[in-house]
């Protein structure tokens, strides 16, 4: 069992938003490579001459480039003590959608203002580290017909570099 | 990886490294001048490299990061591009602890009309893209 097993995003605000109800984390890695050779009408292989064996070896440079991605589904519960925001154990399910979704469209994050995610083993509490990031795209859908006492969210978080560090330091 | 250092001929400051891992491909361009089959006065061209220029190389790429903006603009711009007495640069190879390495790019370069630093987003100074296009001496 992993030694943080609640979903906490940190904004650079200070704002923290957390849940102890995971519904899925899928870590995506997209690959964009800065030379595929996809512009070869045949497979690099194919054109080296004397190559033997399959003909379908492609040439892939740069296996940095390309995102890594966090989707996360997540459930937040009216009642709950998690921290969300500035809201209270008490708010209600709109108070909660509507917290996440103004602070996350008020409050300034890319690679100079990153949030912090944490989650299982990405923690401190964990063997690896919380990780920096950036948010993409955030579905929260409010179904309020039922009354409910809980909602269920999409976010995308994706990794980021942070530019305040000297990343290109000047000799 | 393989970063370039470049310097005001023949002096060792302002240093501006182009780090490997943000360069862009080097282009090498080389002219040919004569034109084929042309009569010029006093006789034709000989040989392959009569009317052959000088070869011209592009570095472009990027900075990032806390001193992104001292690389783009203290060193580059106001200690390089906009110095009227620096005409040449020297480029350098040199391995990601600054020591020298061996390459073909090494050597004295004059600075063309074509150099640009541009910061990427008015939002942070921590990004910066450049261009630079060098004939070779």
């Amino acid at each position: 069992m992993s030694s943080f097993d609640t979903w906490r995003l940190t904004l650079p605000s200070g704002d923290v938003f957390e849940s102890s109800t995971i519904e899925q984390i899928n870590e995506q890695h997209v690959p964009a490579w800065l030379f595929d050779g996809a512009g070869n009408v045949v497979a690099a292989a194919e054109q080296i001459t004397g190559s033997s064996g399959s003909l379908k070896g492609q040439i892939y440079v740069g296996s940095g480039a390309g995102a890594r991605i966090w989707r996360c589904t997540i459930t937040q519960n009216q009642g709950s003590t998690d921290s969300w925001g500035s809201s209270s154990s008490s708010d209600d399910v709109t108070q909660k959608i509507q917290e996440l979704g103004e602070t996350l469209a008020t409050t300034r994050i890319d690679s100079t203002n990153a949030a912090t995610f944490e989650w299982g083993e990405y923690s401190t509490a964990g063997s690896k580290s919380p990780q920096s990031v950036v948010v993409g795209e955030v579905d929260l859908p409010a179904e309020l017909a039922d009354q409910p006492s809980s909602f269920t969210f999409t976010v995308d978080l994706l990794e980021t570099k942070d530019l305040t560090a000297a990343l290109h330091p000047a000799p | 990886m393989t970063n370039y250092d470049i310097t005001p001929n023949g002096s060792a400051t302002p240093l501006v490294r182009l780090y490997d891992d943000s360069l862009d491909v080097i282009d090498r361009d080389q002219l040919q001048a004569t034109e084929k089959h042309a009569v010029i006065e006093g006789g034709t061209p000989d040989s392959d490299t009569d009317g052959l220029e000088p070869g011209e190389i592009r570095f472009r790429g990027y900075w990032f990061g806390s001193d992104a903006e001292t690389l783009a603009v203290d060193r580059l711009q106001n200690g390089i591009i906009d110095d009227s007495s620096v005409t040449q640069v020297d480029v350098q190879a040199v391995d990601d602890a600054g020591s020298n390495v061996t390459s073909p790019r090494n050597g004295i370069y004059r600075l063309t009309d074509q150099l640009s630093v541009r910061q990427v987003s008015p939002a942070t100074p921590n990004a910066w893209e450049y261009d630079l296009r060098l004939i070779e001496v």
